[in-house]
């Protein structure tokens, strides 16, 4: 076992989507959700504030601009994106844990949501993810702001995918939203986050992923019940049924269609076996023995001693004792 | 307050940054132990691998009799309150907060466009045992102190 802190990439990035300022200085200034939560109203822009943004908002009022005061019915929809160099966990280890944390910077939640955290890969330069998008994106873990979310505490999300979605091979990105624009719910007053974003020299209160994993292992099995396509073993105490065997010594039943095998103290059945000692009974299409003290029948077998009656469409054999039955050799 | 590796990495890629903190996280002296309310947290075998951080926690816990007691990292592990040793690091922070350092980050909030700024100091000891610390925070210690 291993733990891996990944500290967030310095390309992190944050956007924001509105709708109901400026479109014309000559009317009312008449937003809708969901032409911001779609990202199709007034404006896109990324956020180069040094901090990350999750949530949404709805403010009313009036402004004075160009002369004018106009009247504004205004909503932004807050998405941020992250990303882990995850890539030096060995492809062939296994991620048991991974867990995401970020340190508040500020908490305007009036309205609690959840922060979610969904697989997104934004490559180099995010873009608007439209809300009616975000259900489909694999949600890796959340965190409620009912839980408080006080300035320069760090918070743990919830692992619901997270490790199982752990990049091996290259960063994990994502994308951080609010459950309540994933939910379609309009904002009626402030309602989002500030985060930490990673900085450039890299402080303690940037965004991190503590990720657990092992190497890949071999699994080593010598209790009863195993069922394998290939095994190589120097002792077998239980039963068990292999495709395909190379082994020194079994004291219990076992099925093989092909086995190697030096000593057999049980019986077995093996459509072909290479066999140094037998003392059981046993039945083979092709065989080549160097001692047999019991009856088997093969329908070919090579064997170099036979002390018991043996039955075989093909046979050589260097030593003969009596009660054979032998269709030719 | 000197910042020379944050002055170093100037106009660096975000990968010669990560690099660069590294190489001068492993050719430090392993910082002294660090203590907070009933948890002592020390950092040893500091090198590389691959290029990337790494290094061993070892964790003490108070004995009840005013001494510490060390804590057996292993079992926590199999109980499933940390990931084990040894702990890598990619990217590892090289400042900490402190509202008397020199390195001034400012941010703007998207909303309301209110500027509030951070400080930090360049502390590369405080900065390794602050990563030790939290990642062996949810280790169980004697007597059930967290």
């Amino acid at each position: 076992m291993s733990t891996l802190v990944v500290y967030a990439d310095t390309s992190d990035e944050a956007m924001g989507s509105d709708d109901g300022y400026g479109q014309d200085f000559d009317t009312a200034w008449n937003g809708t959700y969901s032409a911001a939560r779609s990202g199709t109203g007034y404006s896109r822009y990324p956020i180069y504030s040094g901090v990350e943004a999750v949530g949404q908002e709805y403010a009313v009022g009036n402004v004075f601009y160009d002369g004018d005061d106009h009247y504004y019915d205004w909503f932004a929809v807050y998405e941020s994106f992250l990303a882990f160099d995850t890539s030096s966990i060995p492809d062939g280890d296994t991620v048991s844990a991974a867990v995401l944390r970020v340190t508040s910077y500020a908490d305007y939640s009036t309205t609690n949501f959840d922060i979610q955290a969904r697989l997104h890969d934004w490559g180099t330069t995010a873009d608007w993810v439209a809300g009616a998008d975000l259900s489909g994106l694999t949600l890796l873990g959340s965190y409620a702001t009912s839980g408080g979310f006080t300035a320069t505490t760090g918070y743990d999300f919830s692992d619901t995918a997270m490790a199982a979605n752990v990049n091996k091979t290259g960063s994990t990105r994502m994308l951080f939203c609010s459950s309540r624009t994933v939910g379609n719910n309009a904002p009626t007053t402030t309602e989002y986050v500030n985060i930490y974003s990673a900085d450039e020299s890299g402080t303690t209160r940037d965004p991190k992923l503590t990720v657990t994993y092992a190497a890949g292992s071999t699994e080593v099995y010598d209790g009863p019940g195993p069922t394998l396509d290939a095994w190589i073993i120097a002792t077998r105490t239980g039963s068990f049924t292999a495709a395909a065997i190379l082994k020194r010594t079994q004291v219990g039943s076992f099925t093989a269609d092909a086995a190697i095998k030096s000593t057999v103290a049980g019986s077995f059945t093996t459509n072909a076996v290479l066999l140094r000692g037998q003392t059981g009974s046993f039945a083979a299409n092709a065989i080549t023995l160097k001692a047999a003290s019991s009856s088997f029948t093969a329908a070919a077998t090579i064997k170099a001693t036979v002390a018991d009656s043996t039955k075989a469409d093909a046979i050589r054999l260097r030593t003969f004792w009596f009660g054979r039955v032998e269709d030719g050799f | 307050m000197p910042s020379p590796i944050s002055d170093a990495m100037v106009g660096m890629t975000p990968e010669e940054r990560a690099a660069y903190k590294t190489a001068q996280f492993a050719a430090m002296n392993p910082p002294d132990s660090l203590v907070g309310g009933t948890r002592m947290v020390a950092v040893n075998n500091i090198t590389t691998v691959g290029g990337i951080l790494q290094f061993e926690v070892a964790v003490w816990g108070t004995d009840g009799m005013g001494g510490w007691m060390l804590v057996d990292l292993e079992a926590a592990r199999i109980a499933g309150e940390w990931g084990g040793n040894p702990v890598r690091v990619v990217n590892p922070p090289i400042l900490v907060p402190d509202p008397g350092g020199d390195v001034e980050r400012t941010s703007e909030d998207p909303i309301t466009h209110v500027v509030t700024s951070t400080f930090y100091r360049e502390d590369l000891d405080s900065a390794l045992m602050q990563i030790a610390y939290d990642v062996t925070e949810k280790i169980t210690l004697p007597n059930n102190e967290m």
